[in-house]
């Protein structure tokens, strides 16, 4: 009898704990003018959301997850990044989905890995990245975490450094809004989210074009970066940001049905609600 | 009135003056005498004013001023119309009189002066009401002759008076520049005698403003809200010019004006003609603007069956049904890009 009423309370207390875990900012209902556009999403203006819907909730963040990546890359190697080259290994040449189509024991520039996996979202470029960083992509994804963990995303978690779908690897669309600014706030990650297209070249002499992923980037007035994704898990994903006169509208998508049209759309009608 | 109290008025008068040259706002006024030389007197006046229930005393502040040496005592009465000096007593260096001032600043007081030929010792005490409450102050002033000087006050009151009539002109530029009706319109505009030209100017822009360039030179130059103002203000029709300006804008296909968010009636219909049911990527860039417009419009907040009429074809019935091909894209499917 004693042991249940003690079981019993330690289950209130652990509700109690759980529902304060949940912190303030979950707290705040956000209005969803946009609704069933996406599993969850958030638009901020200014670096204050202003509307979403499941904008705290854990959901699959596909290559969303480079912008995180990116960030632990030039915040550990912002000096060698031009000056270096990266040999890719035969782990980060297995790499599937979108890749850049490098083989082992191939050297590229780090800088060109790191617009390679901005713009075509390569995932080989993105594993050769994250092992070159952190030693091996094991190591590179606790750096990720920490990071994670240092702005205060509460509701991410990454179990690898490019986005495959995974147990543990998730994030909110809030989160995401947030690591969008630390991302923009890098000069050399914002230069390369707004480039339309590329060209990057191994050391051996092969060159490639890539191109931007980001089909809001030269159609949607403003539009100056940040990145897609994709996985069956995920579906489509899209982080964005806008910029006019002065004010800066970020969206984020997860699971949207149709990205581009909505992403436009949350766009003109943020710029609008800041006039 | 004595004559004892011309000198009494003047060095008050220069005490004024004095203190509104020391204050801040007054920082780049013109010198108001040179010291050193000159037919008139140089004297340190130290002033000091006390108001009963202020919690801290104002310390006393010592300046140096310049009295003119007087043409004749008439000249140097034309004083302040306002204020009238009565009951002037005189006994030996001693003066004391009473005043009472009308007008904006009335006021009444009592006051006395003690001077020789080269300092003088004062007292003076005022009531007066602001916004409706009573107050007292009390003033002593102590000064010294010093040495010679020359007046420049007159010259420096014309210069004042010429940087203030420069700094209206240019006040006005500024607000004709910025085409704001508060500036022009109504009887306390500061630049009223410009209504006319202010009017001449936004007719022009109602004229001119009926293209995108136009238009657009208009904004450029005011906000919106401002443009509005002043139309109305001016007898012309903003609506009318916006209109005009935006059916060019459709004519010439001019989007990215269209789509800057004055135009929605027509971003209405040129996007359902040019967007409705397109591809996002696969729209031409440059009708782009008007299509994240029209989004705008036909999404979010809209019925179920709204969306379906605006979305274009999901991509994957363009995908080709070769076996192999769906297979290569169904594995694709699990992996990120």
């Amino acid at each position: 009898m004693i042991a249940r009423a003690g079981a019993r309370m330690a289950l209130i207390a652990a509700l109690v704990a759980t529902c304060g875990g949940a912190g303030d900012a979950a707290a705040q209902p956000l209005d969803d003018p946009f609704p069933g556009v996406a599993r969850g999403y958030v638009v901020a203006v200014d670096g204050v959301a202003r509307w979403g819907f499941a904008a705290d909730t854990p959901l699959a963040p596909a290559s969303l997850t480079k912008l995180m990546t990116a960030l632990v890359v030039v915040e550990a190697k912002r000096a060698a990044l031009e000056r270096d080259d990266v040999t890719v290994s035969s782990r980060a040449a297995a790499a599937g989905g979108a890749r850049l189509g490098l083989r082992a024991g191939e050297a590229m520039r780090a800088g060109d890995l790191l617009t390679a996996m901005l713009l075509r979202s390569a995932n080989d470029a993105c594993v050769a990245l994250a092992e070159w960083t952190g030693g091996s992509e094991h190591a590179f994804v606790a750096r990720m975490n920490a990071r994670a963990a240092a702005l205060g995303l509460a509701d991410t978690h990454f179990v690898n450094a490019c986005g495959f779908d995974a147990p543990g690897q998730q994030a909110s669309a809030r989160d995401l809004a947030t690591l969008v600014h630390a991302f923009m706030a890098e000069s050399t990650l914002a230069a390369r989210a707004r480039i339309e297209s590329a060209v990057v070249r191994t050391r051996g002499g092969r060159s490639m074009r890539v191109a931007n992923t980001n089909a809001l980037l030269g159609r949607v007035p403003g539009v100056i970066g940040a990145k897609t994704g994709y996985t069956s898990r995920a579906g489509r994903c899209l982080a964005v940001v806008a910029e006019r006169k002065g004010v800066r509208v970020v969206a984020v998508l997860l699971g949207a049905g149709d990205r581009w049209w909505d992403a436009a759309a949350m766009i003109e009608r943020a710029f609008d609600a800041a006039r | 009135m004595s004559s004892f109290a011309v000198p009494l008025r003047q060095i008050v008068l220069c005490i004024a003056v004095s203190s509104l040259a020391a204050g801040s706002a007054l920082a780049q006024m013109p010198k108001l005498f040179t010291a050193g030389s000159g037919p008139d007197e140089l004297w340190d006046v130290t002033m000091k004013m006390e108001m009963p229930g202020m919690p801290m005393a104002m310390p006393p502040r010592t300046s140096q001023v310049c009295k003119k040496k007087a043409a004749g005592n008439e000249a140097l009465m034309k004083g302040d119309p306002n204020c009238r000096m009565s009951n002037v007593r005189t006994a030996g260096n001693k003066t004391s009189f009473v005043f009472t001032c009308t007008g904006e600043h009335a006021m009444t007081g009592e006051g006395e002066i003690t001077a020789t030929g080269d300092t003088f010792d004062s007292r003076m005490h005022l009531k007066s009401t602001a916004k409706g409450q009573e107050f007292e102050m009390t003033q002593t002033s102590t000064g010294k002759r010093v040495g010679q000087c020359t007046d420049t006050s007159q010259q420096a009151i014309a210069e004042i008076k010429a940087q203030a009539e420069g700094n209206k002109a240019q006040a006005c530029a500024e607000m004709m520049a910025r085409l704001e009706p508060e500036g022009f319109i109504g009887a306390q505009a500061p630049c009223a005698t410009s209504r006319k030209a202010y009017c001449d100017k936004v007719a022009s822009i109602a004229s001119t403003g009926r293209t995108p360039a136009g238009y657009r030179a208009a904004t450029g130059q005011a906000p919106a809200q401002t443009l509005e103002r002043a139309f109305a203000a001016c007898g012309q029709d903003y609506a009318a010019m916006r209109q005009g300006a935006c059916a060019a804008g459709v004519a010439s296909r001019d989007w990215a004006f269209v789509a800057n968010g004055s135009c929605d009636d027509d971003v209405r219909v040129a996007g359902d003609a040019n967007c409705k049911g397109r591809s996002f990527t696969g729209m031409d860039r440059g009708i782009a603007p008007l299509c994240s417009r029209y989004a705008s419009l036909v999404r979010g907040q809209r019925a179920p069956a709204d969306v379906a009429s605006a979305q274009p074809a999901p991509a994957a019935a363009a995908q080709p049904a070769n076996p192999l091909e769906s297979g290569v894209n169904a594995v694709r499917k699990l992996l990120p890009f």
